[in-house]
């Protein structure tokens, strides 16, 4: 055997060391030969360094919400309950549906409504174990700026992403940022509340350098002012007028920049299926909410906070009526090409 | 090396023990959907969609056969689907998101740089060839084995494997 068949027999072996072993004649011939004894032990080298690549963190994570939503939909044993011991909520909608469906779905879509579920059901966890509120009040001066900071830093990053044209552009200002953050993330020492709303950008920022879908980043973005607005009324509670005005701010940033634009280029986008439709019914109930609490938040706020707050009343009003509109002309485009068709 | 399946067909018991199987199988699934796939959403979609399918048809698991060959066949199933479903929708798919070792500093938990080099040299191969090297390498299927899963020949699956290590040489200059 010569050097190009032994070659030729490596790169189609099965088992590179076992067999190797097993053939006479090429267990001599790698004797004798160093340059394919070398190339043997590369491929050899080239393998192992295959296997030891690890796994990406979502699998964990995916794992994790399947089981839960199958224990959700009765499917499994107590042994199932998420870590902590939190079974998750009896009766999702979403993870009922999806479990029991025989059909395949369109995932995609559906993986906001999923992974929130997960997501708030992980925060209720922690929220109720943690200080409440007030322990935003004993956080430390510098480690509050450095949230702040933080947090300015996640949602303009997310704004800066959705705001992309391209998939590449959205991948390059996502590999650009996002090993910084994650390390920022990991370094800073933030409350449970920071903590998973910081969390929650990393997730959003990984998935809009993925996707394009402007009702699905509108659905997103709008989970993520809920949240900010959230942090914003336990800071009013708490009296720290400061924080609550830099969470308006945001939220307004995450309204305008983040929401209204995505649901202003649905209607490029074509004819919505149901999913998105309910996606946008979401964000119009929301709205409606919302302005609710935001009015409260209003009447008790001192003049610094007013400004934020009213615009906050203004932009959400815009995407309540935004969004029902366009699930409006969304159903009947639907409606219209069901007919025809028939 | 995974061991066969129960001895006696038990679908009651399958079920009840489906969080043993999740928690056995969802790594090597969801690894090879990765690799397949090259993007990490497809791979979690896929796998979910693996384990939704393989729990509504446990009775069709023939027993003792290897229950990971039966979900790795459900996987590569999902998976086609998916694209015949994408084709239909004319959606455009997402980009590969393959680790470029220059740009994920903080992605992965853990890189060792030969690693990193290995996953660069891959991703240049098609999906087919990048399966078959990981069913080889990573889950140690033989040929024959990787010839059924994805329905092709074992000479087929050889070849593959034959440009897998050709380009890994040839990225490293070695032969």
């Amino acid at each position: 055997m010569d050097c190009r068949d032994v070659q030729d027999w490596l790169l189609k072996a099965e088992d590179l060391r076992l067999e190797s072993r097993n053939s006479p004649e090429i267990a001599r011939h790698l004797d004798a030969c160093a340059a394919c004894r070398q190339m043997a032990g590369r491929l050899c080298d080239l393998e192992d360094a295959w296997r030891a690549l690890p796994m990406p963190i979502e699998s964990e994570r995916s794992k994790l919400e399947f089981l839960a939503r199958l224990s959700a939909a009765g499917g499994l044993e107590a042994e199932t309950q998420m870590p902590g011991g939190f079974s998750g909520p009896s009766a999702d909608p979403d993870a009922l549906a999806s479990a029991a469906s025989p059909s395949s779905r369109d995932s995609r879509s559906r993986r906001m409504s999923r992974r929130r579920w997960l997501q708030w059901s992980l925060t209720a966890a922690a929220g109720a174990s943690a200080a409440g509120a007030g322990a935003w009040m004993f956080m430390g001066g510098r480690e509050a700026q450095a949230s702040d900071t933080l947090l300015d830093e996640l949602v303009e990053w997310n704004l800066r992403l959705t705001e992309a044209d391209s998939a590449a552009e959205r991948a390059r200002l996502y590999h650009e940022r996002a090993g910084s953050l994650r390390s920022s993330l990991q370094g800073a020492k933030l409350q449970p509340e920071w903590q998973t709303m910081a969390e929650a950008l990393v997730d959003n920022g990984t998935w809009l350098a993925t996707h394009k879908d402007p009702v699905t980043e509108a659905s997103r973005f709008d989970g993520l002012a809920e949240r900010l607005l959230d942090l914003s009324q336990r800071a009013e509670k708490s009296g720290n007028h400061r924080r609550v005005r830099k969470l308006l701010a945001q939220y307004n940033r995450v309204l305008e920049s983040g929401v209204n634009p995505n649901i202003e280029h649905i209607e490029s986008s074509g004819v919505l299926d149901f999913e998105h439709q309910r996606k946008l019914e979401r964000i119009a109930l929301r709205s409606t909410e919302q302005v609710r609490e935001l009015a409260t938040l209003l009447e008790s706020a001192p003049d610094a906070s007013r400004k934020e707050i009213e615009r906050a009343l203004k932009l959400r009003t815009e995407c309540g009526k935004s969004a029902h509109a366009k699930k409006a002309r969304a159903k009947k485009k639907g409606d219209k090409a069901k007919t025809k068709k028939e | 090396m995974e061991q066969p399946g129960p001895a006696e067909s038990d679908c009651a018991a399958l079920r009840s023990g489906f969080a043993a199987v999740v928690a056995d199988h969802w790594s090597p699934i969801f690894r090879m959907l990765y690799w397949k796939t090259g993007n990490v959403s497809d791979a979690e979609d896929l796998t979910q969609e693996t384990f939704a399918r393989a729990w509504r048809s446990l009775d069709s698991f023939v027993a003792g056969t290897r229950m990971r060959a039966w979900l790795f066949r459900i996987a590569s199933n999902a998976c086609q689907d998916m694209r015949r479903k994408q084709q239909r929708d004319k959606r455009v798919p997402l980009p590969e998101d393959l680790p470029d070792p220059a740009r994920h500093p903080g992605y992965w938990l853990e890189t060792a740089e030969q690693s990193e080099l290995v996953c660069a040299a891959l991703r240049d191969l098609s999906e087919k060839t990048r399966t078959v090297f990981h069913f080889r390498v990573q889950e140690s299927l033989s040929f024959r084995e990787i010839a059924e899963l994805l329905e092709t020949t074992e000479e087929a699956a050889r070849w593959h494997m034959h440009q897998a290590r050709s380009k890994l040489l040839k990225h490293f200059k070695v032969g």
